[in-house]
């Protein structure tokens, strides 16, 4: 707790600052409060806790989940296939370099505004990210403790199960920290760029009809659950890799 | 019987580089307690590399046991420099490393690493805690269960002792000189140390000169197989290691 306090009071003086500068300007359509923004999204609660969040949550989870299948599978395909590591990874890392939100309208012009544009946008902000930062965990793990398993006899897949996966989890949990926040915003942007129903799209609405507060109620709602899922991910870390320090 | 031999090996890590050894020949008798030295970098290491099959010979063969050493042949434990114990598996996991390769069942695979422990001086209690809970000491002698639990008759023990504080490192010296007999295993091993050679072996292999080699230099230790520390005050073993110090430096032959 004390190893947080002084980013919990630098939380603290920014809400507040930020409460005396939207009370000084006045006008909540275009900058509304801290205190206005909590009070709009209790009046909001229904539409967006019933109807728009679990639209968002379904486009995020489907996303990540398809992006973690698949950025698992091309880095260990790419860690266990040398020549699909020299063709496939120079490119992911120089994919890096696209700005994939630009990209985001033309998955929505490919395949119309049904969940699968959405769900294709999260997969293009997360897949790369996770394939890249689990690859490189597994091209990290010592080289004298795959040789020691090499002289017990180890093959290929043993030397992968008891050393290179473990000695990767970290990375994996990195990945993952990452992408969650990245999956949010990807499904937000697919909901702002056409969609019946989400917090992207119904915070676009509330644009329409200048309401400052009720742009900004579902980001709020965005960001605390991103915060809460990589909070329970922290706790599943420190559980699951106590020798995180140790590598 | 030689356990361990070079015939005529030549080994260099790149084409382009200077062979390390040429026709190098070298044997070990079974049960014997063998130390190699030599100054850093001479190639010490790459001995136990060619003999646990992580690099090839160019030309010449290494036997152990009468059999060739091949890619993953598995006729020898290393216990390399470092502890390398795996921090995400608990202390018995780790010592039942070599066990569970051979997929010998879990219970089975506990309880030999519960004994191997007991036998290299450790409480079995310490079985389910991790490597992070052990002092330095500790985690060599469950580095050195796991090489003992591999079962292979020649142990490679390289330099296993270099990074320890002095008082652990003269503990498990002894400890290793007075379970080498019980043991019933042919050791060589490793070390900067010439003290530390003269202390633990019957032998000594000095790699001298400059590379490639093509033999080692042998020297009897002028000690009896029941040895302890204050034998090494006597008069020849001080000569022997004058000697030895002398070679390192590239004097006597």
């Amino acid at each position: 707790m004390k190893k947080n306090l002084p980013a919990c009071l630098t939380a603290v003086g920014f809400f507040v600052l930020w409460q005396v500068v939207a009370d000084c300007i006045g006008a909540a359509y275009i900058l509304p409060g801290p205190k206005e923004i909590l009070i709009r999204l209790w009046e909001l609660r229904e539409p967006l806790f019933l109807v728009h969040l679990p639209a968002t949550m379904k486009v995020t989870f489907l996303g990540l989940a398809i992006s973690v299948v698949l950025g698992l599978g091309l880095a260990i395909a790419m860690d266990q296939c040398p020549p699909l590591e020299r063709a496939l990874y120079p490119l992911i890392v120089a994919s890096q370099t696209i700005p994939t939100t630009a990209l985001a309208p033309l998955f929505i012009l490919w395949f119309g505004y049904g969940m699968g544009s959405k769900v294709l946008v999260t997969i293009l902000m997360t897949f790369f990210p996770i394939s890249i930062t689990v690859f490189d965990g597994l091209k990290g793990t010592k080289r004298e403790m795959e040789e020691l398993l090499m002289t017990y006899g180890a093959g290929r897949w043993e030397i992968f199960w008891k050393c290179k996966a473990p000695a990767a989890l970290p990375s994996f949990f990195s990945a993952m920290k990452m992408a969650i926040p990245l999956s949010v915003i990807g499904a937000a942007i697919a909901e702002w760029l056409g969609a019946q129903e989400g917090l992207g799209y119904f915070s676009k609405r509330m644009m329409t009809q200048l309401d400052g507060a009720g742009v900004f109620a579902p980001i709020v709602l965005l960001s605390v659950v991103a915060m809460a899922v990589v909070a329970v991910l922290n706790a599943v870390e420190r559980r699951l890799i106590p020798w995180r320090k140790e590598l | 019987m030689a356990i361990v031999e070079f015939s005529n090996v030549t080994f260099r890590y790149h084409p382009e580089e200077e062979p390390i050894l040429e026709d190098f020949s070298f044997s070990v008798e079974r049960g014997e307690f063998v130390s190699i030295i030599g100054q850093s970098g001479c190639g010490k290491s790459t001995l136990f590399r060619l003999l646990t099959g992580l690099e090839t010979p160019q030309k010449g063969e290494i036997r152990i046991n009468g059999k060739p050493v091949q890619k993953g042949s598995h006729l020898s434990s290393l216990q390399p420099q470092k502890d390398l114990l795996f921090p995400w598996f608990t202390v018995w996991e780790n010592v039942a490393l070599p066990l569970s390769l051979q997929r010998i069942p879990k219970g089975k695979q506990r309880q030999a690493a519960e004994a191997v422990l007991a036998q290299v001086g450790l409480d079995p209690s310490l079985a389910e805690k991790y490597p992070s809970a052990l002092s330095g000491g500790m985690r060599q002698r469950v580095a050195f269960a796991r090489t003992l639990l591999d079962g292979a008759q020649v142990l490679l023990l390289d330099e296993p002792f270099s990074a320890l504080d002095c008082l652990t490192r003269m503990d498990l010296q002894e400890w290793l000189r007075d379970n080498w007999l019980k043991l019933e295993k042919t050791i060589l091993f490793i070390t900067h140390d010439v003290e530390e050679a003269l202390f633990l072996s019957q032998e000594v292999a000095v790699l001298q000169g400059k590379k490639p080699f093509s033999a080692a230099l042998m020297r009897q230790v002028p000690l009896p197989k029941e040895r302890s520390r204050a034998h090494l005050a006597c008069e020849a073993v001080e000569r022997e290691k004058l000697y030895l110090m002398d070679v390192l430096k590239g004097g006597a032959r």
